[in-house]
């Protein structure tokens, strides 16, 4: 069987407009035909404070080891970012999702996110004075392009990654990545 | 020995540390680092000091900069990708004022793909968890730190540690690879990418 390992770092988020500590919930996602071995596939980084560039550096180490059957349902990073504010509260800034690419070698990925924008009046007020959002029920909808029509959204920032991907025994196979 | 022998390679990485910036300029008397290595259950270390010290350092012309210039030299040993080693480098200051006190911790994979690179790191420093510590942190100069921070390089159990950043560490290293290919892996980027880069 092939295998791909996903080594790398969850570095930072950039122009996200909040002004507390930002940290982030990932998970990789891949189809049935796909098994981790080993490293979490999911996690959550540090809180990080905004430096002087209005980035949070999370510096976040990743490393999972994937063993597959096919190509189908390569996996996709979807990242979720929550602020955390001074008084302990946390609501969900962004989701994002980002597909990883099937090319050995660094990537520097940036995930572009957005968060469910505040429909009435009222809300937008209450979220501009105490802060808060909207979040989403079911969260498959980041990752899959249905029932996205009647979503209004926000736009926020990017969370960058570096990744570097090393493929196993793609060629034997036969398949053909570069 | 034959190809169907192999069941280990090797992996060498060479190169230094090479220095530490502050975009505000550094203001202690003598910095210096210390790096530790961490890697997975699978590795084992061959050849190589896997953690080690630096020289007291001052900045010179360029006062945001302080040139380090510590030599690297690991070579490691291993089954399985997984588990790929990384360098905590642990940034410290001394000075007359305030005495040892941290700058930051950053951490670096060592790079998977063949060929030299130079690559550099945010410094990250935890945060007081009350606004007394925060006080505290900010009369005497001196920062929580980390009674482990390899924890860092695991990625696992931080429980929403409270972090700051500021400054990097600069590192630049070469990596060569023994039977890394023969044992079915590819870690070489394709033409197109690497004239892209």
């Amino acid at each position: 069987m092939a295998e791909l390992h996903i080594l790398g770092q969850l570095h930072c988020a950039s122009n996200f407009q909040d002004k507390s500590s930002l940290f982030c919930r990932y998970s990789f996602q891949a189809g049935p035909n796909w098994t981790v071995i080993s490293g979490c596939p999911e996690g959550q980084t540090v809180s990080g404070k905004l430096d002087y560039e209005k980035t949070v550096i999370w510096a976040h180490p990743l490393d999972i080891h994937y063993v597959t059957k096919g190509v189908q349902g390569w996996p996709k990073l979807l990242v979720q970012v929550s602020c955390l504010d001074s008084i302990g509260r946390s609501w969900i800034v962004g989701y994002g999702c980002c597909n990883l690419p099937a090319v050995p070698g660094l990537h520097n990925i940036h995930v572009n996110c957005w968060v469910p924008s505040s429909t009435c009046i009222t809300d937008r007020i209450r979220q501009y004075f105490l802060g808060g959002s909207h979040q989403l029920i079911q969260s498959d909808i980041v990752n899959l392009g249905l029932n996205r029509f009647k979503l209004k959204t926000q736009s926020k920032g990017t969370v960058q990654l570096q990744v570097n991907l090393l493929l196993r025994n793609f060629s034997q196979f036969g398949v053909e990545y570069k | 020995m034959k190809d169907s022998e192999i069941t280990k390679f090797l992996v060498s990485f060479a190169g230094q540390i090479e220095y530490v910036t502050f975009p505000g300029g550094v203001f202690d008397d003598q910095l210096y680092i210390q790096y530790e290595t961490v890697w997975g259950p699978d590795w084992e270390p061959v050849s190589g000091l896997t953690s080690g010290t630096s020289q007291m350092a001052r900045s010179g012309v360029n006062p945001e900069r302080v040139i380090l210039n510590l030599p690297l030299e690991l070579v490691f040993s291993s089954t399985n990708v997984s588990g790929w080693p990384q360098i905590i480098v642990t940034v410290r200051a001394q000075n007359t004022i305030t005495g040892d006190a941290l700058r930051g911790y950053s951490l670096f994979l060592l790079p998977p793909t063949a060929g030299s690179s130079l690559v550099s790191a945010p410094l990250v420093r935890p945060r007081a968890a009350t606004l007394l510590g925060e006080w505290m942190s900010w009369i005497t100069g001196r920062y929580p730190e980390l009674a482990d921070p390899k924890m860092l390089a695991s990625g696992k159990d931080n429980y929403l540690l409270r972090t700051e950043s500021y400054g990097s560490v600069t590192v630049s290293l070469c990596m060569v690879s023994k039977d890394l290919r023969k044992l079915g892996y590819d870690n070489q980027p394709p033409i197109y990418k690497v004239y892209d880069a």
